[in-house]
């Protein structure tokens, strides 16, 4: 083998091993859980979500009909 | 540990690897081969990569020849792949990516005539009419028929001849076309 | 303000807006300045390319001066200078702080298009540092990085001093972009790269990853935004945008050799970056899906909302350019489109169908509501719209459809290399064509921002904050 290659191969594997410990960690540490509730962040008690904004070119207020996606029924219309 | 910091670390973490990998790695591996030869690159052709660089050609010029089997570049009498060492390590490179106009690795030994060079310069169109490479008048000056005695002007077709006057090339001109001429793969740069 | 206070005032959406409005409006102002300017050499370069004999004496307009005037104008004047002003309200308004430093940035604004002004007279002038992307003077970049690290010191403050629980991927994005961004700007800027293909490494290090982790964070971060915000649906999965971002910072770093297949480096280099390119289809992919589940069903809305309109554009077109880049890394593939116009296209696609149309749908949200004043015509807006979207798209076809056939005559030997030339002309014309098309909707654009600082109107024609406005007059 090239030492070209040898390099290669040894930091591939170091990094590749260093990103997995992290994610692991990250996964047992429970920072997954719960992590659909960060979609929520861009709305607050003044913009909530369930509220279309910057309808400038007419009207559309369809979004009450809408069927929520896995997920949104916890959080659609929930205040922050 | 908080858990923005990690967020930090990574962002340092994946780009700081990939700089290493892409830009320090390579130093390591091709500096050393690249510096060590001496080069021929007398004071013209390092005059005349200044003039290459500062008018762009490499925005329409590439200047890397692909291996023999990838593209036509060897089929067309390009030349053979282009090496580190071809560059004779001037800075800054100009290895080029857009083919606008042919590739000139190997320019010198394809188009050896200065008086090639200084039409095609002057006026490309009075070369091939189709072409679309932009004239670079003011590397050369128009004097009077009976200055400069002993000094030929360019040999224009009829269309670009000013009358009265005649076309020579000016000093950045030259040391341009003596850069453009030392582009040639076999005295390409190593001693 | 006292960075250890741990003060728990929530800030209105107003009044971070208010304290936004100086700052940002003079970093997007100056953006429309370059706009304008880099448009105006844009058009210049396109008809000389088939029209070389125009201007033709004068050596400060040749085309190789003007053709990367035009790329650093936009690159490091327009869509850097609003970028970092769309930036810096998306991380006020998602951190729920106001922009810190703004007396420092203002300055910093100041000097940053001092640096471009220099700079683009000693480009024009023949002192070009010649390395593509890097044509500005190191002098140049090292200022424009230096304001830069500016913005980037009240990005991390607003970091420290935020009044939320959790920072939104938007903010991943944005905080990735200015750490990220100096780095690269200070790295190329160092002389230790020098032997010619060790530079020309480099070279393509810094512009793909200029690309990828400056201008794609910012346009992702605006998308991840406005796409729920106009439409009042939270994106479609929290977790897969996290993902996203984790394969863009690690595999768009490793991209930049495939700028470089066939050439003079190392053959494995090469495929290091030609992997790293087909795996950023991972991230790519899975950006497209959240913002496809967001929007589906909800097409009134897009229509409606100008923001929208761009933005979605933007959003589809990166995930079409970043796809066909993938593609083009192929070998295979990249042996018939290299040094053809299909990759200036492929450039285009990226820098104005996704950053640029980004940035104008960034705008259209922005100003109205830092200014608190309304746009004052509708069909301005929509003729924007057409005339950008018709333009860029009618570029995109026009040069990629005859890139291609320029690329095969290229590797058929019995092709005569003058032929690939006069085949390209009717589409450079084509080019110049959509040009003007984009160039128009560029000074609409213009006037539209002028007039929202000079003579508003009094009578609203898109209530936006109208109700704002009385009610803050009420009171």
């Amino acid at each position: 083998m090239s030492t070209g290659a040898l390099v290669l191969v040894l930091s591939s594997l170091l990094i590749i091993g260093g990103g997995l410990t992290l994610f692991l960690w990250a996964f047992f540490n429970g920072q997954f859980d719960h992590i659909h509730k960060g979609s929520m962040l861009p709305f607050d008690d003044e913009e909530p979500a369930g509220k279309r904004t910057d309808q400038i070119f007419g009207d559309d207020d369809t979004l009450s009909e809408k069927e929520p996606y896995k997920g949104e029924e916890k959080t659609r219309g929930s205040r922050k | 540990m908080t858990r923005y910091s990690i967020l930090l670390f990574g962002i340092f973490a994946t780009f700081l690897i990939a700089m290493f990998g892409l830009t320090i790695l390579p130093k390591i591996f091709i500096d050393d081969a690249v510096k060590e030869p001496v080069y021929f690159t007398p004071f013209e052709v390092t005059e005349g990569h200044k003039i290459f660089v500062r008018e762009g050609c490499i925005y329409c010029h590439s200047k890397q020849v692909r291996p023999e089997g990838y593209g036509a570049d060897f089929e067309r009498g390009w030349g053979r792949a282009s090496v580190a060492t071809d560059y004779r390590n001037l800075l800054p490179h100009n290895l080029g990516t857009m083919r606008t106009g042919p590739d000139l690795a190997n320019i010198g030994a394809r188009q050896p005539g200065r008086d090639w060079h200084y039409l095609n310069l002057y006026q490309p169109r009075a070369i091939n009419e189709h072409s679309i490479m932009p004239p670079f008048p003011w590397l050369f000056e128009v004097v009077g028929e009976e200055a400069r005695p002993g000094r030929d002007g360019l040999r224009l077709p009829e269309q670009y001849r000013i009358p009265g006057s005649k076309v020579l090339p000016s000093d950045e001109a030259r040391y341009l076309v003596t850069y453009l001429i030392s582009l040639d793969q076999q005295i390409a740069g190593v001693d | 303000m006292d960075p250890g206070s741990k003060s728990s005032y929530q800030y209105t959406v107003s009044e971070l807006d208010r304290k936004a409005r100086f700052v940002v409006l003079f970093l997007i102002m100056s953006g429309v300045f370059w706009l304008l300017f880099g448009t105006l050499l844009a058009l210049v370069a396109s008809l000389k390319m088939h029209m070389p004999d125009w201007l033709g004496t004068a050596g400060w307009l040749t085309f190789g001066r003007v053709r990367p005037l035009h790329l650093n104008t936009v690159v490091y004047g327009w869509a850097s200078l609003t970028g970092a002003g769309v930036a810096l309200w998306l991380l006020s308004r998602l951190l729920k702080v106001p922009i810190m430093l703004r007396g420092y940035i203002i300055v910093a604004g100041v000097i940053w298009n001092i640096a471009l002004l220099i700079g683009s007279i000693q480009i024009l002038a023949g002192h070009s540092r010649g390395i593509e992307w890097l044509e500005f003077p190191v002098s140049t970049m090292v200022v424009i990085v230096l304001c830069v690290i500016i913005m980037s010191a009240s990005v991390l403050m607003m970091l420290a001093l935020r009044r939320v629980r959790q920072l939104y991927v938007s903010v991943w994005y944005l905080i990735a972009a200015f750490l990220w961004f100096p780095l690269l700007g200070l790295v190329s800027s160092l002389p230790i790269f020098d032997t010619p293909t060790v530079q020309a490494g480099m070279n393509w290090w810094y512009a793909h990853n200029a690309l990828g982790l400056w201008f794609t964070p910012i346009g992702l971060a605006a998308a991840y935004y406005f796409i729920p915000k106009v439409l009042g649906r939270p994106i479609y999965s929290y977790g897969l945008s996290l993902l996203g971002f984790w394969g863009l910072a690690l595999f768009y770093n490793w991209n930049g050799f495939h700028h470089l297949i066939g050439g003079p480096v190392p053959t494995w280099f090469v495929t290091i970056s030609i992997s790293a390119s087909v795996m950023m289809v991972i991230p790519v992919v899975v950006v497209a899906v959240n913002h496809h589940m967001t929007v589906v069903g909800s097409f009134r809305a897009v229509i409606n909302s100008p923001t929208l309109r761009f933005v979605v554009f933007a959003a589809m077109s990166y995930t079409f350019v970043s796809l066909q880049g993938a593609a083009q890394a192929l070998r295979s593939f990249n042996e018939v489109i290299h040094f053809t116009h299909f990759v200036v296209a492929h450039a285009h696609i990226g820098m104005y169908a996704f950053v640029t149309m980004m940035m104008f749908g960034a705008c259209y949200y922005i100003i109205p509501r830092i200014t608190m004043r309304e746009w004052h015509s509708k069909g301005l807006i929509k003729w924007h719209f057409w005339l950008t979207a018709i333009g860029v798209i009618i570029y995109a076809v026009a040069l990629q459809g005859i890139g291609v056939f320029q690329g095969f005559g290229m590797i058929d030997p019995d092709v005569p290399f003058t032929d690939t030339v006069t085949m390209t002309v009717p589409y450079l014309v084509a080019r110049s064509v959509s040009g003007f098309l984009m160039a128009t909707g560029h000074l609409i654009f213009a006037w539209l921002m002028i007039r929202m600082v000079w003579r508003p109107s009094e009578q609203p024609a898109t209530p936006l904050v109208w109700n704002k406005i009385k009610e803050e007059f009420a009171s």
